[in-house]
């Protein structure tokens, strides 16, 4: 289920481990493509160990500096199968300038199919940030991150 | 078309090209134009709305809240105001190292120009409500020095504050039920929440500098910039520049979070964690967001829910101050360390350490002389208050 993504804001996807150059290639196409066409789908990657497959959905609003949002991620077995259990952390920051989120974001609600709530976001300047998430379910822990660029 | 047409042709476009372009017209990039615009006071959004404060907007508290704030009776020595150590003349400041009042405080008055945008209140956000932050000097022991009772009490005896706040809230409390005592203290800050509500800023010479240049057009006389300021405003919004927009961003130049400069003083470091002690003491307040006294829903409070709290980054960080009316506003920092906005820029040349926490400031690869086109650039940010004049002063008939 593509949805589609306001300018730019989900630019990238990146991971904290080394993973397969063909699927990094995709993603790097695929930002190119955004980036050209000034639009990008909902950035969605595997975790650093491939255990589970995280969707970053487009924000309700394009996200603006300084504005308190929720997002919502989805959370997939490799095959698809939504995962219900999951513990989240969310965590991140600008590795550029070695700083990290100004708030403490948390993952307040499941809404089901695989669907959840993260509240507390917010990007006090514009740049490269990241968002990573730790994810506990199923006995397995993962980790997920995702870039994006705040205009 | 001959040699003389073809010259009075060249002639004409020159002219024509002359008066839409002068000559000293900056040539902006379309990222730099991006960046003058977000800093623009047209891309001010409205004042944002305060659930927990039910009059925020009403006219009748803007009134009565102007009459508190400007009221020396709500002290314990019958001299201090708010309006003691934030006069209108100073853009709300007091022009003081730190401020007096019944006793010296610790720390330098901050402007309220545009203060109704922040979340967060005081140099170490230890308020989370423009209402809840008006307790606070009340009750401080160096400042107003009352209590709650106090307070209440001078409204009560006062047939026409008693009148205006029934107005507004309903019956004051007649017997002091702990309880009821803190919420007619409360809505007494909810009526000088909505007067600094007002106590939003005007354009300035930067402000009509930028929107003529966004509308491609030579800027009328009171919005020229001179070649230093223009210099100094390029430097400001460079990211691999004057970085200054990392944290002085938007048309208020402020993120309203909490940075580590390096602006903590030593010697007075075992009371000043900055941001790290505001968080907790936001989260103590029985006056927060969460707390019975705020009226909303949990839902409504997600800057105290989701605030940082267990970070190494919050040791010595401190609220980033707006940038407008800088001249107004001297002595700067949380301590006034810096009695003149040249040693104030000049602080991002020399970046000292911080002696509690780490700085985030990077170095900068700049020229001295640079920091003093920043300060002619700071300089340009010269807003006014654009209340209403009467909101200037002090209330009549009092
Ligand atoms: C004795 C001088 C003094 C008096 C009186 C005083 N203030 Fe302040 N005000 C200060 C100082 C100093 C600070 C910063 C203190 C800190 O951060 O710890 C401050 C901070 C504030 C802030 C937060 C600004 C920001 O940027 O976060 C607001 C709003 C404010 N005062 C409003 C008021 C109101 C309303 C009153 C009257 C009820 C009042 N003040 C009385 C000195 C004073
Ligand atoms: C990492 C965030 C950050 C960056 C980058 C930054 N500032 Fe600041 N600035 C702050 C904070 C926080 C304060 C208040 C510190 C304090 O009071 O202790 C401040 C205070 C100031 C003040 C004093 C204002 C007052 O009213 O007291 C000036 C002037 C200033 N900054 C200018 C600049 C300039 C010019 C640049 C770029 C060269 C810059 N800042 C870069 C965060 C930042
Ligand atoms: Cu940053």
């Amino acid at each position: 289920m593509p949805v589609r993504v306001h300018l730019g804001k989900i630019a990238q996807a990146r991971y904290d481990l080394p993973m397969n150059k063909i699927f990094i290639l995709t993603i790097v196409f695929s930002l190119i493509w955004a980036v050209g066409a000034a639009q990008s789908q909902t950035a969605r990657v595997e975790t650093a160990a491939k255990r589970f497959s995280v969707t970053l959905e487009e924000p309700e609003r394009p996200v603006a500096i300084n504005v308190m949002h929720s997002r919502i991620v989805r959370i997939t077995t490799s095959n698809g199968a939504a995962i219900a259990d999951a513990k989240i952390k969310v965590d991140g920051g600008m590795a550029a300038h070695g700083h990290g989120l100004p708030t403490a974001p948390q993952a307040t609600q499941y809404l089901g199919d695989g669907r959840y709530l993260i509240e507390g976001v917010k990007f006090n300047m514009s740049g490269k940030w990241q968002l990573k998430l730790s994810i506990d379910a199923a006995g397995q822990s993962d980790t997920a991150s995702f870039e994006l660029a705040l205009k | 078309m001959t040699m003389r047409r073809g010259g009075a042709f060249v002639a004409l476009l020159l002219t024509l090209f002359a008066n839409t372009t002068p000559a000293a017209a900056t040539d902006w990039t379309a990222e730099e134009m991006d960046a003058l615009r977000s800093l623009w006071i047209g891309s001010l959004p409205p004042v944002p709305a305060d659930p927990s404060n039910p009059v925020a907007d009403d006219p009748r508290a803007v009134e009565f809240g102007h009459r508190l704030f400007f009221d020396t009776r709500l002290s314990a020595n019958n001299a201090i105001a708010c309006a003691t150590c934030h006069k209108p003349e100073l853009a709300f400041t007091d022009g003081k190292l730190v401020a007096e009042g019944i006793a010296t405080a610790t720390r330098n008055t901050p402007t309220l120009l545009g203060i109704a945008y922040s979340p967060w209140f005081f140099w170490d956000g230890r308020k989370d409500s423009l209402w809840s932050q008006a307790l606070g000097p009340l009750e401080n022991p160096v400042e107003h020095g009352m209590d709650r009772a106090g307070v209440v009490a001078v409204v009560k005896h006062d047939a026409d504050y008693r009148r205006r706040y029934t107005d507004l809230f309903g019956a004051l409390p007649e017997q002091s039920d702990a309880a009821d005592l803190a919420r007619a203290f409360a809505n007494l800050g909810r009526a000088m929440a909505a007067y600094e509500r007002k106590l939003v800023p005007g354009p300035s010479r930067f402000d009509r500098y930028v929107a003529a240049t966004l509308k491609g057009e030579l800027p009328e006389p009171e919005g020229r910039l001179t070649p230093d300021e223009i210099e100094g405003l390029r430097v400001f919004i460079a990211d691999n520049k004057g970085q200054c927009m990392r944290c002085h961003n938007g048309p208020l130049l402020t993120d309203n979070s909490f940075h580590n400069i390096g602006s903590d003083i030593e010697s007075v470091k075992e009371e000043e964690q900055g941001r790290f002690d505001g968080i907790r003491l936001a989260l103590a307040d029985e006056f927060n967001c969460l707390g019975s006294y705020s009226g909303v829903p949990v839902a409504a409070c997600a800057e105290l829910r989701f605030a940082k709290q267990s970070s190494e980054e919050l040791l010595g960080a401190f609220k980033t101050p707006t940038l407008r009316g800088l001249a107004q506003t001297r002595p700067y920092m949380h301590r006034g360390q810096y009695s003149r906005l040249e040693t104030a820029v000049r602080h991002y040349m020399a970046q000292p350490q911080s002696s509690i926490g780490k700085s985030e400031l990077e170095p900068l690869a700049l020229p001295q002389s640079i920091f003093d086109q920043i300060e002619a650039f700071l300089l340009t940010l010269d807003s006014p208050v654009a209340a209403p004049d009467e909101l200037r002063m002090p209330p009549r008939g009092r």
